[in-house]
């Protein structure tokens, strides 16, 4: 303790993680947190994240810690028919080869914890695994149930036939 | 547990952001959660085009769906009208009546593309919109009045006029006054009426603008645009056609545009081309050279094919290459040394489109292996073999420009495009082909980026 560089943060869990400021800043609400307390040694608590996510949230920011601040490209604030994108490098690939569920609680916690470039590249990761697939695909992909009735559906898939190849 | 299922409104709207097409469509039907984060995406830009007009009245306009369920209005943001249904030659009036009705409830409408002569049923209610920034319609045979309610559409950053008709040409001075506080871009393509008298009423009034597009307009040659450029001289981006047969002389001394970044030119050769590079091209890059603007991008089109001379494309890389991003020569050939200058030398350079020719793929191959971040080659194709279907560039071809450049993603050739997915640790990649979307885009037009707001 005493080491003004790094931080303790406490997982939903209690389990303990001594991480770099420098690392733990690239959450902006952790970094807006710590400007709010000033000099403290007081462990910050993660309520929302589990032990097992943020090892891997952690990972993630000591990988990209020397990454160059984001740019934010043209289409970031989304006022733009085109599509967002992200630079996905192999590290990220490998780090998102893990189970769905871990995949999509990283991507929750990044966006509750504000770590842009984590949450574009969860994001990207998801969205590559839906494209090219059938609605039916999607949902056994996912496991996800079809709470449309048939006539619903049907009349969704009517209206939205436009949108089709364009 | 988190699932996909669950995942909160936000997340799975930050995922959607990244699909496009039928890849949200079929989002769209999986599940109530995923309608509800589909749908901003799915809505805010409604398009209307041949596939979908062929399909009319069995298929839902967007607009029929809009007015259907209202509130889906405030997420529009673009609208682009390529077709119409048409009864007897004229436009199908419910589908037109459909349209109307939806304009005036998209309080968000940020842009309106029309690319059919159906302009004057749309000009009252624009009128009214205040975050309309970009528009773009042809023709427009408007009468006085119509004319008058144009010329009071006020507000746009982009104006781009398709074969305006002279009631359209006659309406620019004042439009243009009103446009004064926001207009930066301006695109003018075959306009017949169009002159220099006209755009020397029209420039004054635009003194934020910052690109400068005139294409296929007779009466306003190379000599007219130059003698323009006093008018612009903050201009980013410029597009012009030059005509070898005009008789107009280039002036002797043209205001020098220091923030130009695009320069695309478009040559109409003489009857009997003397197969040379054009000399307006080399007046250009020598301009450019002593204007002492960086270029990120260059577009250069021929109307004949012409070999590009090897002291003209080193004069250009010598003056550009540490700034070309992108770069595409339309129509005209290059020798294998001035292919590979340019790869070796335009370090920056990222887009290229060029002719790629199926017996040279080897020695492009080669050439392209020395660039260093190249990742989207274009085929420019052969213009005037299109109704002699030309065979398409088979896909060992393909793979092997994939092999030679490890930074290529993308090869887009053939209405096709190819993209190459690199995996980790692997020098091997995956090749994928889809087909293109209809575009809109003018080719002449700057890339996304290079002009700074």
């Amino acid at each position: 303790m005493g080491d003004s560089n790094r931080l303790t943060l406490v997982a939903s869990d209690g389990g303990k993680f001594v991480v770099d400021k420098e690392v733990v800043q690239m959450s902006v609400l952790l970094k807006n947190m710590i400007e709010d307390l000033g000099e403290t040694d007081e462990s910050i608590p993660i309520p929302n994240v589990t032990s097992p996510v943020l090892t891997k949230v952690i990972e993630f920011c000591e990988n990209h810690r020397t990454d160059a601040a984001r740019t934010d490209g043209p289409n970031v604030d989304g006022d733009d028919a085109r599509m967002r994108t992200a630079v996905v490098s192999d590290w990220d690939r490998q780090f998102f080869d893990v189970d769905q569920d871990l995949m999509f609680e990283i991507i929750v916690a990044a966006n509750y914890l504000d770590i842009k470039s984590l949450v574009d590249v969860g994001c990207k990761v998801v969205a590559d695994m839906i494209k090219g697939k059938s609605p039916q695909e999607i949902r056994d992909l996912f496991d996800i149930v079809n709470d449309f009735s048939p006539e619903e559906e049907a009349a969704l898939r009517k209206e939205n036939e436009w949108a089709n190849d364009r | 547990m988190v699932s996909a299922d669950n995942l909160n409104l936000d997340c799975l709207e930050l995922i959607f952001a990244y699909l496009s097409g039928n890849d949200l469509v079929h989002v769209s039907l999986v599940s109530r959660s995923f309608l509800t984060a589909a749908i901003p995406r799915l809505y805010r830009t409604l398009t209307f085009g041949l596939q979908q007009a062929k399909k009319y009245p069995s298929i839902i306009s967007p607009f029929a769906a809009v007015l259907a369920h209202t509130n889906l209005a405030n997420h529009v943001r673009h609208i682009e009208l390529r077709a119409i249904p048409t009864v007897k030659f004229l436009p199908q009036p419910k589908f037109m009546d459909d349209c109307m009705r939806t304009i005036s409830l998209c309080k968000n409408l940020g842009s309106f593309t029309c690319t059919l002569d159906v302009m004057s049923s749309f000009l009252l209610t624009l009128q009214d919109k205040q975050a309309l920034e970009q528009l773009r319609f042809i023709g427009g045979n408007f009468t006085t009045d119509q004319a008058a309610q144009a010329a009071n559409i006020s507000g746009i950053n982009a104006l781009t006029l398709d074969s305006a008709s002279w009631s359209v040409v006659d309406a620019l001075p004042r439009w243009s006054a009103t446009l004064s506080p926001t207009l930066t871009s301006l695109t003018l393509t075959s306009v017949q009426t169009l002159s220099l008298e006209i755009m020397e009423m029209i420039l004054p009034h635009l003194p934020k603008l910052n690109s400068l597009h005139i294409i296929g307009c007779p009466k306003v040659d190379q000599g007219a645009v130059l003698q323009l450029l006093v008018y612009v001289p903050q201009l980013q981006s410029l597009a012009f056609t030059s005509y070898e047969s005009s008789s107009r002389s280039t002036p002797a001394v043209v205001a020098p545009l220091p923030m130009l970044r695009h320069l695309a030119i478009d040559t109409q050769c003489a009857p009997s081309p003397a197969n040379s590079t054009p000399t307006i091209w080399t007046t250009l890059i020598n301009l450019t050279k002593i204007w002492s603007c960086p270029l990120k991008s260059l577009s250069l089109k021929l109307s004949d094919k012409v070999a590009l001379a090897d002291p003209f494309v080193k004069n250009l890389v010598d003056a550009h290459h540490a700034t070309l991003v992108h770069l595409s020569l339309r129509n005209c050939t290059l020798s294998k040394e001035s292919t590979k200058l340019i790869c070796k030398k335009c370090t920056e350079l990222e887009t290229l489109k060029l002719a790629l020719s199926a017996k040279e793929t080897h020695t492009f191959a080669d050439s392209l292996s020395h660039a260093k971040r190249v990742h989207t080659v274009t085929d420019t194709g052969d213009m005037h073999s299109s109704h002699t279907q030309r065979a398409p560039i088979p896909k060992h071809d393909i793979n092997l420009l994939m092999t030679a450049q490890p930074s290529l993603e993308h090869v887009v050739a053939d209405g096709r495009t190819w993209t190459a997915v690199r995996r980790p640790g692997r020098s091997t990649f995956e090749l994928q082909v889809k087909k293109n979307g209809p575009t809109l885009r003018h080719w002449f037009m700057p890339p996304t980026g290079v002009i700074q707001l």
